[in-house]
């Protein structure tokens, strides 16, 4: 039996949409568990995802349920009991009254030895041939009819906030109950609790309180291991405690107490007054102060304190761990789901550190099983916001499977369920053999990547060094912009394609800036021929063709393309002219700009000339934009880190040159999604 | 659409009946809550309590106090807890359940009560073995030769039981080198089995008192089975009866639990009083008298209606003499009919109730009364099932007078004439059959059809994909060691009983049970069926022991025949039954017998109607015979009279729209009476219809 799914409603940031969180799948599992090495990478259930956007609420939301705590109106999303309250006052008669469920998928796997009473009552006829089972936590109102006459006098008593906060003490002060449900719905009486079925051991991320931490953590195992393990060591150990202390007790009174008796009778009589010092010594009080932790490093001993934190933490989820596997019961049976997860590992640890976590648990959890004969199913969940995590779950996994990536939209959790197949979707049309290069192109290309796509606010495509260099520049002089963690990918367009798939899963707003790309004749090349009208015109360029129905011409082209979280700028006229580049569109643009005339005669200062020739007109730079991009093409890179060389030392504002139309749109877009999300 | 709008002034009024209830809740003033049919019982009840948990929650859940709403049966039990939503600090049940749930922790108490009632059986059989006919033979023994032959008898218990249902010939056999020295005793053997049974009997007893006395680990504890219709005293085990019985008299004994049930349950809510046991409103009134004597808060209110009081152990109008003190509350709108209907179930009630319906678009009923004949019966019914529409969305109600009717109508003819003909349902105990092989009650069923019941519905819930396994595995210490393999197994070995007769089913339900090595199986088998069923003959000695029990010799081929009959039929026709049962019934026309529409409404109804009612010759026309002057009647007539109306009422006040009366005797000698209450009076017969 293993945990299939949770799906969370109305808990904290959690609406009743995009909430289901999916762990790694039997067959994965299994395959696993028959294989020599262990490698845990793959059945390994990732929570990535920013700050603050809900990854913990998941394993305190199954905490809270496993440990029968109560819930309180923080428990409950804002959002939906506004929306309640305002329903209420809408209506007369209160249909629907407040409550959170939690939803479990239970996978079943074909001849396993698990014990399935614990699932039993959830189940009806049909399930027991599936693979998959369903149980519904409904944590709900005692009582109806108290709570719905209660609102009723709060919306007539008070209004505005008041009545919100008193609907929020009312949620405070209802009895709230647990109920179970099976997936048709119907009760389920049976004095059934979740944590009869799932047990769940939460490593949490503040877990180094002081410089002790460890040395504790490690007696806490020495002492459960004498106790469990070596009873009868355990007994001998107890009975040289005592005879120490019937030494020292000898000894103190002997030489103390004595002493210390005579002088009391000094002041009162013996009958009255006197002390019995002895020693006290116990096996808890010996353990607690037994253990001393050291690193060997190199064939020297490092004391616990001198030791990086980032160590500390992997030592205490590694002793964690330990406990973990030692207290696992020896049976050869499971009949519950084992969940242990990791909160956010990677606090304290250096980059090469977290790229290699997964392999350390992984030994650590191979090396523990190997002494072992238990059948261990524990399931490993791993909260972080490591992008070094992320990418070695990736790599060692080889797989886009089994991570959860959360975010926020509309003030709601929103939870993503990567999957190769969603990612690089299977389709007819796809070829398999470019499928496959596709998603190696991802997963390698990925690596360096990861960070940007997955906790920036946003991200940008570029096609060229000359645009990642000025929107790096202009993005930092944006006064609202420049607050948000946005991405720059400098990647040419077809490659970018294989991108947009995982980009639209992420929901993180992207601006894809690509060219128009307009496909001239040898003649028309060789000519530097201008382009004003758009009349039969074909691009080459992939996206547009892509997201433009599959159609190359240009004519009936909008001003840019809108697909989900995707907003794809290309060049639009300016001046009466289609430039086909970024670079083309800035000259366009700032034709008469000193900067960016200064800069052209700096990097190509014959043609420049040429071109300007004696009368010094701008209108020519106007007139010959796609000579110039032509001839900038071998010089993008100069061209660029000159121009951003003098938009930084330059000291007047007002020379800088502007963007072309299509990436200021774009930009706004941007910002509006930005700022709404926020 | 009829029957939808209520004016402001009537709401008013309906809740101006609530307000009263609620008066009286506030003062812990009992209540009679009398309500004609279609009132809106069930509301004012649910509304009642929801006004108790309103006002009372918060305080009583502090307390740890709770309110007990006792319904008649247990769909009721369903539908009050769907209607009330969630809420725990309501226990709502049937009496039994709730009768067991106050008294099954008072152990010490239950025994001493249980020792009385032993020692009451005890001194019955005594007296019986001294005085009644049938034990002569034994009473002209001598002490010592009594002593002798008790012994001897329990020495071949064993061999006794084996010879239960043997014919005379091979019983005497059995037993004559045991008991030469007993010639006469033997001579009757119908005799002889009673003896012995009654010492048998009577020796359990004593034992079982001994054990109580000497303090017995299995001694110290009484249990309630609900699955089984009779007592097992010596067992220390009671049925239904004798659960009210011991309820009424632990309470009356012991003063404490009656303090300890008044302030445990302060608010107590019955539904359907009139058909609630006597017992019981003498619990709940030696309560109230309690609580008023100590100065505790109680309320309890009964809801119902004395007219529809339609079984004999209820209580009815008696309620008033053994509950004194109630406030009556009465309300007289209908909230279900049009107003023909109620214009007629008005005129057959005919007491201080008239009711009015509650609605101001009442009209557009129709009700009418048919003579004819028994051979037009079916073609009546197909004629309004053309006229009126009937359809799986707007279904026919029939109401006919014998189970046996039903039974046949509703295609399972050959069980119901089976069970007809044996030993237990034959002659004087006919009237069982009824409740105790059609009741939509289960804890009513009688053993076989229990038992016939638990196979079908196995049966049932193995071919439905969606029974909770839970369901099959019928108790859940079964699931404790069972694996997912182990799960699909046993479910695919239920699937593999199959069957076209019931016979064939049980045989092959008794082949996996000795052929295949299923610990579960065997335990679910076993759960199902009570003994161990490893053979199909066991299952037939079983039905032989239990619906033949006092087997004459000439009899056994016939009883034998008998049963071999219900193996016979096969388990479609069953499954009929099962559904007729479960109430879940597939067919556009529904037939019920008149009792057995308790608390129901149809759209349509249709009621087949005749002189006689069960043994009753003169039933119904007697009831017409009388209409004109019931005050003439006296004692057993008057009572019929009651009866009858109350039936007729309970009967027509089902009806939401349409309903006919089909009368199937000659009517000339009362037709003033019926049409006092129907008014014009149609005939029918086949011919006026094929002439249409």
């Amino acid at each position: 039996m293993f945990l299939k799914s949770l799906k969370i409603s109305n808990f904290r940031k959690f609406g009743t949409e995009n909430n289901k969180i999916e762990f790694v799948d039997a067959s994965s599992y299994q395959e696993q568990k028959k294989g020599r090495e262990i490698n845990i990478a793959p059945t390994t259930t990732l929570i990535v995802g920013k700050n603050n956007c809900g990854k913990t609420t998941i394993v305190n939301g199954l905490e809270k349920l496993l440990n029968n705590q109560e819930f309180k109106a923080n428990d409950f999303n804002f959002s939906y009991l506004k929306k309640l309250l305002v329903e209420y006052e809408r209506n007369q008669s209160i249909i629907e009254t407040p409550f959170l469920q939690f939803r479990i998928g239970i996978g079943i796997e074909d001849n396993s030895n698990d014990l399935i009473s614990n699932i039993i009552p959830f189940m009806i006829l049909e399930d027991v041939d599936r693979s998959e089972l369903e149980i519904l936590i409904k944590v709900e109102l005692d009582d109806q009819e108290i709570f719905k006459r209660d609102v009723k006098l709060l919306i007539d008593k008070y209004s505005g906030i008041e009545r919100f906060d008193k609907f929020l003490q009312l949620i405070n002060t209802s009895q709230f109950n647990t109920n179970y449900y099976n997936a048709g719905g119907e009760v389920v009486t049976s004095n059934f609790s979740i944590n009869k079925l799932i047990e769940l051991r939460a490593i949490k991320a503040n877990n180094i309180e002081n410089e002790k931490s460890l040395s504790r953590a490690f007696s806490k195992i020495i002492e459960y291991r004498y106790k469990a393990l070596f009873e009868e060591e355990g007994m001998n150990l107890d009975s040289q405690i005592n005879l120490i202390n019937e030494e020292l007790t000898r000894l103190i009174s002997n030489k103390h107490t004595k002493d210390i008796n005579q002088s009391l009778e000094g002041i009162e009589s013996r009958e009255k007054l006197q002390v019995l010092l002895r020693a006290d010594l116990t096996f808890q009080k010996l353990m607690s102060n037994l253990i001393k932790y050291e690193y060997v490093e190199r064939d020297i001993n490092i004391p616990e304190n001198q030791f990086g934190l980032g160590y500390t933490k992997l030592m205490m989820i590694i002793a964690d761990l330990i406990d973990y596997m030692e207290k696992y019961p020896e049976d050869s049976f499971n009949s519950k789901v084992n969940l242990i997860s990791i909160e956010e590992p990677e606090t304290f640890m250096h980059p090469q550190m977290q790229e290699l976590f997964i392999k350390n648990i992984n030994d650590t959890i191979g090396s523990l099983l190997k002494s072992k004969n238990k059948n261990v199913n524990s399931q490993l969940i791993i909260t972080t916001h490591s992008s070094h995590i992320l990418n070695s779950k990736i790599h060692s996994g080889n797989t886009f499977n089994n991570i959860n990536y959360i975010t926020i939209e509309n003030n709601f959790t929103h939870i993503v369920n990567l999957h190769d197949d969603i990612i690089i979707p299977k389709s007819q049309s796809y070829d398999k053999q470019k499928r496959e290069n596709d998603l190696k192109f991802l997963k390698k290309h990925i690596k360096y990547k990861v960070s940007e796509l997955f906790f920036s606010d946003a991200i940008i495509f570029v096609e060229g060094v000359t645009e990642e260099t000025l929107l790096k520049y202009y993005i930092d002089k944006d006064e609202v912009l420049n607050k948000y963690y946005i991405s720059i990918f400098n990647i040419d367009g077809a490659h970018g394609l294989v991108y947009h798939e995982l980009i639209k899963l992420l929901k993180v707003p992207t601006l894809l800036i690509t060219d128009l790309d307009i496909k001239r004749s040898e003649t028309e090349k060789e000519t530097f021929k201008q382009i004003s009208n758009l009349t039969d015109r074909v691009t080459t360029n992939e996206t547009i063709k892509k997201y433009n129905s599959n159609y190359e011409k240009l004519d009936s082209l909008p001003n840019q393309l809108e697909i989900d979280n995707m907003y794809i700028a290309y060049q639009t006229e300016v001046e009466g002219y289609f430039a086909t580049s970024f670079e083309e569109a800035l000259i366009l643009t700032n034709y008469k700009n000193v900067l960016l005339n200064s800069v052209l005669i700096k990097v190509k200062p014959k043609i420049y000339r040429e071109i300007i020739m004696t009368d010094k007109r701008f209108q020519k730079i106007k007139e010959n934009s796609y000579k110039l991009q032509k001839k900038l093409a071998k010089s993008k890179s100069d061209f660029a880190n000159e121009l951003l060389y003098k938009l930084i030392i330059q000291e007047e504002v007002v020379n800088t040159p502007s963007m072309p139309r299509y990436i200021e749109s774009g930009i706004i877009w941007l910002t509006k999604k930005l700022v709404k999300e926020n | 659409m009829s029957l939808s709008i209520i004016s402001p002034s009537n709401r008013e009024k309906e809740m101006q009946s609530l307000i009263s209830i609620y008066n009286s809740i506030e003062n812990s003033e009992s209540i009679i809550f009398n309500s004609g049919a279609g009132a809106g019982k069930t509301y004012s009840l649910i509304e009642s309590l929801k006004y108790v948990i309103r006002n009372y929650g918060r305080s009583l859940k502090k307390h740890n106090q709770q309110i007990i709403c006792i319904t008649y049966t247990n769909v009721a039990t369903k539908e009050v807890k769907e209607r009330l939503g969630n809420s725990d600090i309501v226990l709502v049940s049937t009496i039994h359940e709730r009768i067991w749930g106050l008294i099954k922790q008072y152990q010490k108490e239950l025994v001493e009560i249980h020792k009385e009632k032993l020692k009451e059986e005890i001194s019955i059989l005594q007296k019986n073995i001294i005085t009644n006919k049938e034990f002569e033979k034994y009473q002209e023994l001598d002490d010592a030769k009594k002593e002798k032959f008790k012994r001897i008898m329990f020495e071949n218990k064993e061999l006794f039981y084996q010879n239960y249902n043997v014919r005379a010939a091979d019983l005497k056999m059995a037993f004559q080198p045991f008991l030469e020295d007993f010639p006469e005793i033997l001579k009757n053997v119908s005799n002889f089995r009673k003896i012995v049974n009654t010492i048998y009997k009577l020796e359990r007893n004593l034992v079982c008192l001994e054990n109580i006395n000497l303090n017995k680990k299995e001694y110290k504890f009484v249990d309630y089975t609900s699955n089984y219709n009779n007592d097992q005293l010596h067992n220390m085990k009671i049925s239904h009866d004798t659960l009210l019985e011991y309820g009424q008299r632990i309470i009356e004994k012991y003063d404490t639990l009656k303090q300890i049930v008044i302030d445990k349950y302060p608010f107590v809510f019955i539904d359907e009083y009139q058909d609630t046991n006597e017992k019981i409103v003498s619990i709940m009134s030696s309560l109230d008298n309690y609580a008023k004597k100590i100065g505790h808060k109680l309320f309890i209110g009964y809801f119902g209606d004395t007219a529809q009081n339609i079984y004999d152990d209820g209580v009815g109008s008696k309620i008033n003499d053994i509950h004194i003190g109630l406030k009556p509350i009465n309300k007289e709108f209908n909230r279900r009919s049009t107003k023909e209907v109620i214009s007629v179930i008005n005129q057959i009630r005919n007491d201080n109730i008239k009711q009015v319906s509650i609605y101001n678009d009442c009209g557009g009923g129709s009700i009418k009364f048919y003579k004819g004949a028994q051979e037009n019966v079916r073609d009546f019914i197909n004629k309004y099932v053309h006229e009126w529409n009937i359809s799986s969305a707007n279904k026919l109600h029939c109401l006919v007078l014998t189970n046996k009717v039903v039974a046949e109508y509703s295609g399972f003819k050959n069980i119901y004439e089976a069970f007809k003909e044996t030993g237990k349902y034959k002659g004087i105990n006919y009237n069982q059959l009824n409740t105790e092989l059609l009741n939509n009650d289960l804890s009513k069923l009688g053993e076989v059809p229990k038992l016939l019941f638990s196979i079908i519905k196995l049966h049932n819930n193995i071919l439905n994909n969606k029974t909770p396994v839970l369901e099959i595995l019928s108790k859940k210490s079964l699931s404790d060691k069972l694996n997912i393999e182990d799960l699909r197994k046993l479910i695919n070995l239920l699937k593999q009983n199959k069957g076209k007769t019931l016979g064939e089913y049980i045989t092959s339900i008794s082949a996996y049970y000795t052929s295949v090595n299923n610990e579960i199986y065997e335990k679910i088998m076993d759960l199902t069926f009570g003994y161990k069923i490893t053979s199909c003959e066991i299952f037939k000695n079983f039905l032989l022991e239990k619906l033949f029990n006092d087997i004459t010799d000439e009899n056994i081929d016939y009883a034998n025949e008998i049963i071999q009959k219900l193996l016979d039929i096969e388990m479609d026709e069953y499954e009929l039954w099962y559904k007729f049962i479960i109430d879940k019934q597939e067919q556009n026309i529904n037939y019920h017998t008149y009792h057995g529409t308790k608390g129901r409404e149809f759209e349509n109804v249709i009621i087949i109607m005749e002189n006689a009612f069960g043994k009753t010759r003169d039933y119904f026309s007697f009831f017409f015979k009388n209409l004109s002057d019931p005050s003439l009647l006296q004692g057993a007539e008057k009572d019929l009279f009651e009866k009858v109306k109350n039936l007729l009422y309970v009967s027509c006040s089902r009806a939401i729209k349409n309903l006919r009366v089909f009368y199937i005797d000659e009517i000339s000698n009362f037709e003033s009476g019926i049409e006092n209450i129907f008014g014009q009076i149609y005939s029918y017969n086949c011919e006026d219809r094929s002439s249409i």
